[in-house]
């Protein structure tokens, strides 16, 4: 029995001295060599991080995971397992504000809507003005999808601004989207332009 | 295996002696084994989650762990089981034949092989003690004409701290077991006698990527620290962590986001003077500079499998040079470090795109020890079995000696 104890006291006092306390002196120093060339100093994080300077600037839920963005889509992200949300920058009108919300729903297997349809779309903040709300419940079956994913839904807004067409989705399986829902149109809201 | 060979005829109670018989003990060594048995199969299984090198600093790298079981729907009910780590059990094993097969078995002229065959045994668990802390394994990558005196670790990472001037020779450098089990909120502050600052990191993340935006503890020159899941292959994983940079009087210098995977050190200025700091792979230097000259790599015909991976290097020390070629399955031995031709890239590589070549580099002082010991058990054991044929022959011998008819009867009869 006493040697456990001498056994038992021996690890505490190991653990306690492996704790190397608040602050702790630099002990560590290591030869560079005399043609170590001098560092770059300055960086911007942007350059250190690899990111450029993004022209929005904005807020998104500490769950979502930041994706790689492309040349289009310039904010991008993984919501849930298999929902994402992004938004979309397309020079000029983009194919205008209708075709693009009918190529949405085209993409849930979804009829499109007519002139006087669009009109009657819900507005929500976007970019600090208003763009046009969409909510598509379907199969969805977007660019280079190889089979329609039944049960998803599609929120969207869109809008033009100042000749360049901006638009933000959510796409991804219903519940996964239900629960997301307010996060994404506070996300929408939260996005400016980084010159204002 | 231990061998209650020399029994005490009375149990002492004085302390040593039952600490010997305790660590001698068979009961022992079948407790080590079969908890080896089960973290060893725990740490199979774990490999699919947590990767080869997780499930080694999990399972087998500690003195304890504690395994979780996990059932119900989406493993609701959580029970824990503490056990042993593998460092532990392969110490104790380490003692218990060291006490039990050498120290206390009964030594005489008639087991010399088991002896031999023990020790060995105990050399081969020292080899790994030894390149388990005194190991150092990583890698070089050289495009063509590249010169490198040093090669960096796939696993360890370190905070190196520099002045950003002229003339300046050396770094000091925070090792991670300084830093890694900083959870965010957590920090430790970092001083040396040349620096006109202190250092604090804190928030530490084993893979994590810079984002824009804030988030509490994590964030500073308007980026944060996104956390990850982590990668199975731990050399993918980019670890991250917060710096604070304040004055001898405690003032505030500035904030920075040190990345494993950044491009550029952070800058801090100080008392009129440059420093940067940064996250960086442990690197060590090798006693001699290695250049690529020339790197070739052939395909099997209309696939993408290696026939041929060949690295022609100079290798240069103290003036003087030596053309070395390095290929798949001839390593390059030299001063101790090993290095292997392990890969090529980038990987995406057009024709006529400049290739780089990557040498995993070992440095191990127990390298050839496993096969030392490998040959000493079985001298040891060639010696047992040898002294075993002979005293059966003998015995033989004798008892056909004492009854021929008997001895007579037992041999085979001639067609």
């Amino acid at each position: 029995m006493q040697a456990h104890r001498i056994l038992l006291a021996a690890s505490v006092l190991l653990c306690c001295a492996c704790d190397p306390g608040p602050t702790v002196e630099i002990t560590e120093v290591k030869d560079l060599g005399p043609s170590t060339p001098l560092p770059k100093t300055g960086a911007s994080p942007e350059s250190r991080f690899g990111i450029r300077q993004h022209p929005f600037h904005w807020t998104a839920p500490e769950s979502w995971i930041a994706q790689k963005t492309s040349q289009f889509r310039l904010i991008n992200y993984q919501v849930a397992e298999n929902t994402e949300c992004y938004l979309t920058v397309l020079p000029g009108d983009g194919g205008g504000i209708t075709p693009n919300i009918n190529r949405w729903r085209g993409q849930m297997g979804l009829g499109p809507l007519s002139e006087g349809g669009i009109s009657e779309l819900e507005l929500k903040p976007l970019l600090g003005s208003e763009a046009y709300a969409i909510s598509c419940d379907g199969s969805f079956g977007g660019m280079g999808a190889q089979k329609q994913r039944e049960g998803y839904r599609m929120l969207g807004l869109i809008q033009n601004f100042s000749g360049i067409m901006i638009s933000v989705k959510m796409v991804g399986p219903l519940e996964e989207v239900k629960a997301s829902t307010e996060d994404f149109f506070a996300f929408c809201e939260s996005i400016r332009f980084r010159q204002q | 295996m231990a061998q209650a060979a020399n029994k005490p005829s009375q149990r002492s109670n004085s302390i040593p002696p039952r600490i010997f018989a305790f660590f001698s003990s068979f009961a022992l060594v079948v407790w080590v084994l079969i908890f080896l048995l089960l973290i060893t199969l725990l740490g199979t299984l774990a490999q699919v989650e947590l990767g080869l090198h997780g499930a080694i600093e999990k399972y087998f790298d500690p003195l304890f762990l504690i395994h979780w079981f996990e059932f119900g729907k989406n493993d609701s009910i959580r029970i824990p089981l503490p056990l042993p780590g593998g460092y532990l059990l392969m110490a104790l094993l380490c003692t218990n034949m060291l006490c039990g097969a050498i120290i206390k078995a009964r030594k005489s002229w008639k087991q010399p092989g088991m002896l031999v065959a023990h020790f060995s045994i105990v050399f081969l668990i020292l080899a790994g003690f030894v390149s388990f802390h005194w190991k150092k394994e990583g890698n070089i990558a050289l495009y063509e004409g590249d010169t490198s005196g040093e090669f960096q670790s796939y696993h360890d990472w370190v905070v190196e701290i520099r002045e950003a001037a002229p003339g300046v020779t050396s770094a000091l450098v925070v090792d991670q077991s300084l830093f890694n089990t900083l959870a965010p909120g957590t920090i430790r502050t970092f001083q040396h006698a040349t620096l006109p600052f202190s250092l604090e990191l804190g928030s530490f993340l084993k893979n994590a990527k810079p984002a824009r935006g804030e988030r509490e503890n994590l964030s500073a020159e308007g980026f944060f620290l996104q956390k990850l899941s982590l990668n199975p292959e731990n050399e993918r994983n980019l670890p991250g962590l917060v710096a604070t940079v304040k004055d001898p009087s405690g003032k505030f210098l500035g904030s920075g986001l040190l990345w494993g995977g950044a491009s550029y050190p952070w800058t801090v200025e100080a008392d009129g003077r440059s420093f940067v700091i940064k996250l960086k792979h442990r690197s060590w230097k090798i006693p001699f500079s290695l250049t690529l000259d020339k790197f070739t790599r052939e395909l099997h015909p209309g696939t993408k499998k290696a026939k041929v991976f060949l690295s022609d290097v100079t290798k240069t020390k103290n003036g003087h040079q030596e053309q070395i070629a390095i290929t798949m399955n001839e390593p390059l031995r030299q001063d101790g470090f090993t290095f292997f031709q392990a890969s090529w890239g980038p990987q995406d590589a057009r024709p006529g795109d400049p290739l780089y070549s990557v040498f995993a580099v070992v440095d191990n002082p127990s390298d050839m020890w496993p096969l030392y010991s490998c040959i000493m058990v079985g001298v040891g054991l060639l010696i047992h079995f040898f002294q075993k044929l002979i005293g059966h022959l003998a015995r033989s011998a004798r008892r056909r000696g004492k009854n021929p008819a008997t001895a007579a009867a037992t041999l085979p009869s001639s067609p």
